[in-house]
C-alpha cells in the first residue's frame, strides 16, 4: 500500500513540488503500479536461486584504453545553460 | 577530560590511476579543460550502457590482498540515488551489500605502539563530476555553478575502517599506511591536493572501560593529513564539551573548514539520506574465481614491510634508515636503481636522508621529479669515496646537480672543485694561517689542543673548501710539533 507520505518524501527526494491533487492523482497512480507489479508474487520461484538480474551473463568488461568522444559540442549544446565549455546550474544553496 | 575515550572510523576515497573511466573509454586522467573527457555515457544520456573497466576489478583485488582482506566470489553493483548537480544520471552506480573486499586489516605504529585497524569491507563507485561555483569561492554565496564532468566516472575504491582507532595520530598514521600501500601498488597516486585520496571522519566518543558506542559524527572534506588530524581533534573536544555540559550529541555530518579550523554542521530536511539502492540492471554481476585471485596475487608487487626487511637483511641498514627508504615506493625504487651503479648502500641512504630530503622538501617535489638521477648520485658518491672531492664540496656539487643535471666530474673540472692532496700547496695554505692566528697558535702550544679544529676550518676556507681535510690536519700538526 503506497501513502500520500512515501509519495511526499519521494518528491522531496526527487526535488519535486506536488499540489495536493497531484499528491492524491500519484499516490493512486503508484498504488496500481505496485499492484500490478506484485502479480509476479504468484509465481512459483522457490526453486530458483535469487539474482539480480534477468539473464544469466556474467563478467562482461572493457579493456583500459581510451577512446575519445568526438561529439562533445553535441552534448554540451543539449545543456539548457553552457559557458566556458561547462554546464551551467543554476544556484545550489539558497540562504 | 582523561575519562574519555574517542572512537574513530575513516572512509577513504581513492581515486584509481587507470587510464580509462569506470564505465566508458573516456580518459580518467587530471587536468583536462573542463568536458573534454566526457561521452553519453559519463553524462547520463538516456539509453546508454555502461561496461566495466577490468583494471578496476584488478586494482580492486590487488588492495584488497594487500590490506589482508577476503576477496568476494559474487559481486553486483548497486544504484545510489540521489539529487545534485555534480550527478548528470540521479544515481551513483557502487556496490552496496555486496563489496568487492571485506574484512581486511593493517597494522599502524604511532610512537612505537603498534595497534592493528580492521577494514570492514573495500568498495568500486565511480566519482561524481566537479562543480565550480561562480560569485564566490564557496558554495554559499555562489549565484550559479559551473560542471565540470571531466571527473564523473572516474573510479574510486571506498575504503571502509572498523571503528578502531582512538585518536588523531593514529588516524593519520592509518591513512598514511593507505597511502603508501596505494602507491606500492601503483593503483593510487595518493596525491590528496588533487584529490586523488579523500577522507571523511566517523568520531564518537565515550568513557574509558565502556564498550557500546556513542552518537557519531561525521566529519568530511578532510583534503590533508593535516586536516584530518586537526578535524579530528576538534570534534573530539566539541562532543566533550556538549557531554560535560550534560548535553546530547545529535548524529549529524559536519563539514570542516580548513581555513578556520572548525567544523559546521550541514544538517538540513534535504539531507535525509534515502539512498534507494537497488542492483543496477544496466551491469552484469562480476564473478571473480580463485585462479583469478591468485593471478592478481602473484602480480603484487614488494610491499613496503617485506623491502624493508629485505633491505635491514641484505644491505646493513638499521631499522630507522630502512623505514625511512622504504616510506615511500619513489625513494625505495631510487635506492635500488643508485645501487646499480655503486654498490655503498650506507652511503646513498645518507645523501637520499640529508641534502636529497632536504631539497624536495624545499621544492616540494618527488625524488623522481628533479634533474638528480640515480646515475648522477652514484656518481658523485664515487668521486667523493675516491677522495677527490671534499664531503663540503660535495654538498655544493649535489645542490649544482639538482639545478643542472649535469654530472659530477662535469661540475667538478667546470669549476675547479676537485680536491687538493697535493702536500705543497697545503703547507703554504697552512703557513699563511698560522701566521694571521697567533693567538690561536699560543694556546694550542699551551695545552690547548682542540684549539686545531678551529685551524683547520681557516684552511679549508683558504683552500676554498677543497683541501683534503685529513691531510690539512696531518700536516698542521706536524708544523706545529704536536702529535
Amino acid at each position: 500500500m503506497i501513502t500520500k507520505e512515501t509519495i511526499r518524501n519521494l518528491a522531496i527526494l526527487s526535488r519535486l513540488e506536488f499540489t495536493e491533487d497531484e499528491l492524491a492523482k500519484y499516490t493512486q497512480s503508484m498504488d496500481d503500479i505496485f499492484n500490478y507489479a506484485n502479480l509476479l508474487k504468484n509465481i512459483e520461484t522457490s526453486h530458483v536461486a535469487p539474482s539480480s538480474h534477468a539473464i544469466p551473463i556474467q563478467n562482461v568488461f572493457r579493456e583500459d584504453f581510451v577512446i575519445p568522444y568526438e561529439n562533445i559540442d553535441k552534448i554540451l549544446s543539449n545543456a539548457p545553460e553552457a559557458e566556458a565549455h561547462s554546464f551551467v546550474v543554476p544556484q545550489i544553496l539558497a540562504d | 577530560m582523561t575519562s574519555w575515550e574517542a572512537v574513530i572510523g575513516l572512509e577513504i576515497h581513492a581515486q584509481l590511476t587507470t587510464n580509462t573511466k569506470t564505465f566508458c573509454n573516456c580518459s580518467a586522467e587530471f587536468g583536462a579543460t573542463a568536458n573534454t573527457h566526457i561521452c553519453p555515457v559519463c553524462t547520463g544520456m538516456p539509453g546508454v550502457l555502461p561496461v566495466l573497466n577490468k583494471n578496476v576489478v584488478e586494482y580492486a583485488i590487488k588492495l584488497g590482498l594487500a590490506t589482508n582482506c577476503s576477496i568476494s566470489g559474487h559481486n553486483e553493483f548497486a544504484r545510489k540515488n540521489y539529487f545534485y548537480p555534480d550527478l548528470p544520471k540521479g544515481y551513483q552506480i557502487s556496490q552496496f551489500d555486496k563489496p568487492i573486499c571485506l574484512k581486511g586489516h593493517m597494522d599502524v605504529v604511532v610512537e612505537g605502539k603498534e595497534s592493528k585497524i580492521g577494514i570492514t569491507r573495500i568498495h568500486m563507485e565511480e566519482d561524481a563530476g566537479k562543480l565550480v561555483h561562480q560569485g564566490s569561492d564557496n558554495i554559499k554565496g555562489a549565484t550559479h555553478s559551473f560542471v565540470d564532468l571531466n571527473r564523473s566516472s572516474v573510479p574510486l575504491l571506498e575504503i571502509v575502517s572498523e571503528p578502531d582507532i582512538r585518536n588523531a595520530k593514529e588516524a593519520v598514521a592509518y591513512m598514511e599506511k593507505v597511502k603508501q600501500i596505494l602507491q606500492y601498488l601503483e593503483i593510487c597516486d595518493g596525491n590528496m591536493e588533487e584529490g586523488s585520496m579523500r577522507c571523511d571522519a566517523n568520531v564518537s566518543i565515550r568513557k574509558k572501560g565502556e564498550t557500546s558506542l556513542g552518537t557519531k559524527a561525521e566529519v568530511k572534506n578532510l583534503n590533508s593529513f593535516k586536516s584530518v588530524e586537526k578535524a579530528i581533534n576538534l570534534e573530539i573536544e566539541r562532543q566533550i564539551d556538549i557531554l560535560e555540559e550534560g548535553g546530547t550529541i545529535i548524529q549529524e555530518t559536519r563539514h570542516y573548514n580548513e581555513a578556520t579550523n572548525s567544523t559546521k554542521s550541514l544538517r538540513s530536511k534535504e539531507e535525509a539520506h534515502d539512498y534507494r539502492y537497488f542492483p543496477d540492471p544496466d551491469l552484469v554481476p562480476i564473478v571473480i574465481s580463485s585462479e583469478w585471485v591468485e593471478e592478481v596475487r602473484k602480480s603484487l608487487p614488494e610491499l613496503p614491510e617485506a623491502r624493508r626487511n629485505r633491505y635491514m637483511a641484505d644491505y646493513a641498514l638499521n631499522e630507522y634508515d630502512a623505514l625511512y627508504i622504504t616510506s615511500e615506493k619513489s625513494l625505495a625504487d631510487f635506492f635500488e636503481n643508485t645501487l646499480k651503479f655503486i654498490n655503498k648502500p650506507k652511503d646513498i641512504v645518507n645523501w637520499l636522508m640529508s641534502d636529497v630530503a632536504a631539497y624536495i622538501k624545499s621544492k616540494q617535489l618527488s625524488v623522481n621529479a628533479t634533474k638528480l638521477t640515480p646515475e648522477l648520485l652514484a656518481g658523485m658518491i664515487s668521486l667523493l669515496s675516491a677522495g677527490s672531492i671534499s664531503g663540503k664540496i660535495a654538498k655544493d656539487v649535489i645542490l649544482e646537480i639538482f639545478e643542472t643535471g649535469k654530472n659530477a666530474q662535469q661540475i667538478v673540472s667546470e669549476k675547479g672543485l676537485a680536491q687538493v692532496s697535493d702536500e705543497g700547496a697545503i703547507k703554504q695554505a697552512i703557513e699563511q694561517v698560522l701566521q694571521e692566528n697567533h693567538e690561536s697558535v699560543e694556546s694550542i702550544k699551551n695545552g690547548k689542543v682542540q684549539a686545531i679544529g678551529f685551524l683547520v676550518g681557516q684552511v679549508m676556507k683558504k683552500t676554498g673548501g677543497k683541501a683534503n681535510p685529513g691531510l690539512a690536519n696531518k700536516l698542521l700538526k706536524e708544523l706545529l710539533g704536536i702529535s
